[in-house]
């Protein structure tokens, strides 16, 4: 599976059980990256998607996830096995944080093979990080 | 006149009669039916009264304190609805903040160790005194003790907010100061229509003085100086610049480390959502103190009940190495780091305009600042890129003008 993880400037995720932020133009990338699999994801992140037919929610995903298919993780334990992808979606902000993306990519074999900047809705700059298991 | 009286005692009998089952009947209807009978002159009981030596006097005497017994049995209408109301508080007070908050901490904790099916009921709405609260800040003499983070989740991250705060009509309150000069609790609906347009540049605030405004300068300090003049709404919720209600002196780090997060974690919310978010912030002096002890912020959003935001939380108004005294404002170094004090003397006056610049540069989001030179084309993210000595600080906005880009290298 390919995880898709959004993080701030200290890698938290998640405060008081919200997510610490989010944009429109971010979910139109995601939709665009998976738009020839599958986007799997639970009931609390499918609240902020408009419908699209890529898209299967279920509060057990993670472990329905096939190979190649994305799994979009907001407030789920990062899984240790199965993973073939990480795509980071970093903020550039930092913001307030009791949950934390603490995957340690260099232990785990990752490498960081693209980063790229963009723009999102409320965003001046969003940048993606995608690493591949050496 | 005897037959009079027996008319007015056949009126009032029959009143008597209906009033027993006006308002359904019950145990008092039969002391009232009773009443009734006895006052009206029907003539065989009137006669088995006489019987018993029962004059018509008497019998119309017995009827009123028959009556009287039966109306003092009469439930009244008022009775069932209070017994409601105390049950209904009791219940709200038992419920509210005890067993609510500890079951939105249960949930929180069972997030961070995974299961999604629990995840996804933690995001709902607490149930709890949001919306039909008030202010509860936190007393002076009961701050949390810092422990090496700069904020704090108070009441298991739940606010206190009544339900005419919880509005989605934005509006913006600042206190008055009080009379030691002394900024008080601020709070705001905010929304899309007090925030900055997209175009507006932060104005300069240099020219208010928060109480216990008592600057210094150190060399371990991110930034340099330790006091930032911090908005209790923060600029980017409510477009105020120098607006003296709204402007405490805070250290750099509660000012970057504390408050900015989640100034940020809203405004980000609202500016996606287009909701409104409930948001208090109460600055906690001790004493006389002119420097606060740090902030409780509480937020809330109001269209989803707090799906999206939802904290309580107190931010230490403290800076790492550094001993405050919060009667003035007056610092020391408590580690050794290199000190260069600067008090708010001659020197902040001669060099204004330096000065001024240098508070300003320091309020606030420190992302929206950027470096350029006199003669670059491109603005940067630090200020030796290229290994230029000439980089000066200016804000994002400031920076787009004058200039092409940002640098590639350096962002």
């Amino acid at each position: 599976m390919k995880i898709i993880v959004c993080v701030d400037k200290k890698n938290g995720m998640l405060f008081n059980s919200r997510r610490q932020s989010q944009d429109s133009l971010l979910r139109e990338r995601i939709l665009e990256l998976s738009k020839s699999s599958k986007l799997w994801m639970n009931n609390y992140s499918a609240k902020q998607f408009d419908s699209s037919p890529e898209i299967q929610v279920s509060d057990t995903f993670i472990q329905q996830a096939g190979v190649g298919e994305f799994c979009f993780i907001e407030n789920s334990e990062i899984p240790t096995e199965s993973i073939e992808e990480i795509i980071l979606y970093k903020w550039n902000r930092t913001y307030p944080a009791d949950v934390f993306f603490d995957f340690d990519l260099k232990k785990n074999g990752f490498k960081k093979i693209s980063s790229n900047d963009f723009a999102g809705s409320s965003h001046e700059k969003i940048t993606e990080e995608i690493y591949i298991k050496k | 006149m005897k037959k009079i009286l027996n008319l007015v005692q056949w009126l009032i009998g029959i009143l008597f009669a209906f009033s027993a089952f006006a308002s359904g009947f019950h145990f008092s209807s039969i002391f009232i039916l009773l009443a009734a009978l006895l006052m009206m002159p029907i003539k065989p009981i009137r006669e088995a009264l006489k019987k018993v030596k029962i004059k018509s006097g008497v019998a119309v005497l017995l009827s009123v304190v028959i009556l009287f017994t039966g109306i003092a049995c009469t439930p009244t209408n008022d009775t069932p609805s209070d017994e409601n109301n105390s049950a209904y508080t009791e219940d709200y007070g038992e419920e509210d903040p005890e067993q609510t908050t500890e079951n939105h901490f249960d949930n929180k904790e069972t997030i961070s160790t995974t299961n999604t099916t629990t995840t996804s009921t933690t995001t709902s709405a607490p149930h709890s005194p949001v919306g039909s609260g008030s202010a509860n800040p936190v007393k002076p003499s009961e701050t949390p003790a810092y422990t090496g983070r700069p904020y704090v989740a108070l009441n298991n991250n739940v606010p206190n907010f009544s339900s005419a705060e919880l509005t989605t009509k934005a509006y913006e309150k600042y206190s008055p100061l009080d009379s030691l000069g002394r900024c008080g609790v601020a709070i705001a609906s905010c929304g899309k229509e007090i925030m900055p347009g997209t175009n507006e540049e932060r104005g300069s605030i240099s020219s208010i003085k928060p109480s216990g405004w008592n600057q210094a300068k150190y060399d371990g300090v991110s930034g340099g100086y330790l006091w930032n003049r911090c908005h209790l709404i923060g600029w980017q919720l409510s477009a105020e610049n120098a607006n003296r209600q709204n402007l405490i002196t805070g250290t750099r780090y509660m000012n970057v480390s504390g408050m900015l997060p989640f100034e940020n974690m809203v405004a980000d919310y609202i500016k996606e959502t287009g909701n409104h978010v409930a948001y208090r912030v109460t600055p906690i002096f001790k004493g006389n103190n002119l420097v606060c002890s740090g902030v409780q912020i509480e937020a809330y959003s109001v269209e989803d009940n707090g799906d999206g935001i939802c904290f309580n939380v107190y931010c230490f108004n403290i800076q790492p190495n550094i001993t405050i005294n919060y009667a003035d404002g007056s610092s020391s170094s408590s580690s050794g780091t290199t000190v260069k004090k600067e008090t708010t003397t001659k020197r902040v006056t001669t060099t204004k305009k330096t000065t001024t610049e240098s508070y300003d540069s320091y309020d606030d989001d420190q992302s929206n600042y950027v470096y350029i030179t006199k003669t670059g084309k491109k603005y940067h993210s630090i200020p030796n890129c290229g290994n230029t000595k000439t980089a000066y600080k200016v804000s994002l906005a400031e920076a787009k003008r004058k200039t092409e880009g940002p640098c590639s290298k350096c962002w």
